[in-house]
């Protein structure tokens, strides 16, 4: 609570100051955003693997319109962005703020934010944010692969409140914040989380960020979640990623979620790449445990995603084949006898601009 | 044999002279952004000074990295290259490059070279940040980005002519506070 107190009057301190401030050099209006489309087959003919997006099965089917707006006039800046589609919508927001009454409504907000930098190693942030947690985003331009991780599906999209971030060094920096729950625009549990992120690059091409974040959770209750996500370019053209991740629900008893993804991605050229996701997850056990991203609690997945990067200009193609391995039977073949694999392809354009 | 193929291009080069300048491949097989300019009447003890002002101002742009003699100055740096199309624009990629310095009585003249350029994604929180993948600007390109890459060498070309106005008006800038002082210095003393 004393840290709470701490926090608030840093952030009351830190908004204040935004007013006196002196009006500096304004940057001009960036406007940015994505459009992608999909084409998804399961080889048994119903849409088994139920990790975000890319979910209907033998449909030329809508990602999302993303509309994103930041503007930066001295040491203030703000970033609005907006999106349309079920990929953008009820696939990774909240409809409305979470009232049942609202529940027709949707905010599209992704990201709405204001930034004030007040020094060159301090800055802080308030508002509506995509998470600091995990390796994968909800922008298809910022993944390589279409479908999406266990650990993606499982954990925070976004995280609203407020966050200081002070950079130690180019290699250092500290991230410690007050949110809601995972993925409110409204808290229902007042302002219950804390979170910090530790950015360490050791070496040139190599960053790493320690995450967590504890309190309310996007399930109903508490818990907290340790994550480790890295990346390191190992030459000019290859790039291995790594992300773990374990989940406890505050209550062991409703269990959570351990796992661990390795992407390995190479560049032939600039505009053809070809990478791989292998990733373990599986749902803790409990007596009133959860089950994420149908991985029922006490059960496993192992699953391998190859994809390829096609681009040219704006636009990327992404031809993808996945296949899923259960530790039960945790698929249907399509006769609906229970199996324990599922496989897919797909094939995604995103166009980024 | 290295400096020798750089005297020979330098004394070959027609751009190297002009007041805009430009890329141009030098015999190493690099792209140079090379130009000399005039400072008469600016010694070199005070071109040198106001070489390091530059290269303060700068500050994370481009750091000097080695200095020799107050004569030659090596510097790293960053330009942030913008895709502007109608009324859209935003950082579309970075391009490292290094900056090379050399002063003279009455004149100075610099490149810039080893361009290295790292294409721009937007983040989780909608800001644009290096892809991971860098390139060396001379990498010949595949026909599916060769107008992308076409648009890189452009839009690098103007960042370096933006540097070449920023190291102008501050070298320059010395030039007219050292005619201030000479002017000064010959106020008699008695009138």
């Amino acid at each position: 609570m004393e840290m709470i107190r701490k926090f608030t009057f840093m952030a009351a301190f830190a908004a204040g100051s935004v007013f006196v401030a002196n009006a500096q050099d304004s940057a001009p209006l960036e406007i940015s955003g994505s459009v992608d489309t999909y084409y998804k087959y399961d080889f048994q003919k119903t849409p088994n693997i139920a990790t975000s997006f890319a979910t209907d099965q033998n449909s030329v089917s809508l990602g999302m319109i993303d509309l994103a707006l930041k503007k930066s006039t001295g040491k203030a800046s703000f970033v609005g962005e907006l999106s349309f589609g079920p990929r953008g919508q009820y696939q990774s927001l909240l409809p409305g703020d979470g009232a049942a009454a609202n529940g027709g409504n949707s905010f599209h907000i992704q990201n709405l934010y204001v930034n004030y930098a007040f020094t060159d190693k301090f800055s802080m942030t308030a508002g509506f944010m995509g998470t600091f947690v995990g390796y994968e985003v909800i922008s298809p331009t910022a993944n390589f692969n279409y479908s999406t991780s266990y650990l993606f599906s499982s954990g925070p999209f976004q995280n609203a409140g407020i966050k200081g971030t002070y950079a130690f060094s180019d290699k250092v920096s500290l991230m410690v914040g007050l949110f809601n729950e995972w993925n409110a625009y409204t808290a229902t549990r007042g302002v219950s989380s804390v979170g910090a992120q530790l950015m360490v690059a050791p070496v040139k091409d190599w960053t790493a960020y320690l995450n967590v974040i504890t309190g309310g959770d996007g399930y109903g209750g508490y818990g907290t979640e340790f994550d480790l996500t890295t990346s390191y370019q190992v030459t000019e053209s290859f790039k291995v990623g790594l992300n773990a991740a374990d989940f406890s629900k505050s209550d062991a008893e409703d269990g959570g979620f351990t796992g661990a993804a390795l992407y390995l991605q190479n560049f032939f050229t600039p505009n053809i790449g070809l990478g791989v996701r292998g990733e373990y997850f599986k749902a803790k056990s409990g007596a009133t445990a959860l089950s994420f991203a149908g991985v029922v609690p006490d059960e496993s997945v192992f699953a391998v995603t190859l994809s390829a990067n096609l681009k040219a200009g704006g636009l990327t193609f992404i031809p993808e084949v996945r296949l899923d391995n259960g530790s039960a039977n945790m698929f249907f073949k399509s006769n609906g006898s229970a199996t324990k694999s599922a496989a897919q392809f797909s094939l995604a354009a995103v166009y980024a601009f | 044999m290295k400096q020798l193929l750089f005297l020979l291009f330098v004394l070959f080069s027609v751009n190297a002279w002009a007041q805009s300048g430009t890329l141009t491949m030098s015999a190493e097989g690099k792209y140079l952004f090379y130009q000399v300019i005039e400072a008469p009447g600016l010694s070199a003890d005070s071109l040198a000074s106001h070489a390091k002002q530059f290269f303060r101002q700068q500050k994370k742009d481009l750091k000097l990295s080695k200095s020799e003699a107050d004569t030659s100055f090596h510097g790293k740096g960053k330009l942030v290259l913008s895709k502007t199309a109608s009324f859209v624009t935003h950082p579309s990629a970075e391009v490292a490059y290094t900056m090379t310095l050399e002063i003279k009585n009455g004149k100075y003249r610099y490149w810039l070279t080893d361009f290295v350029i790292s294409p721009y994604m937007r983040n989780r929180y909608g800001n644009f940040v290096p892809a991971g993948n860098s390139y060396p600007l001379e990498k010949i390109p595949t026909k599916l980005d060769a107008a992308e890459w076409k648009g890189y060498i452009s839009s690098t070309e103007i960042q370096c002519n933006k540097v070449a106005a920023r190291l102008k008006e501050v070298m320059l800038a010395a030039k007219k506070a050292s005619r201030v002082d000479s002017g000064k210095k010959a106020i008699p003393e008695k009138w």
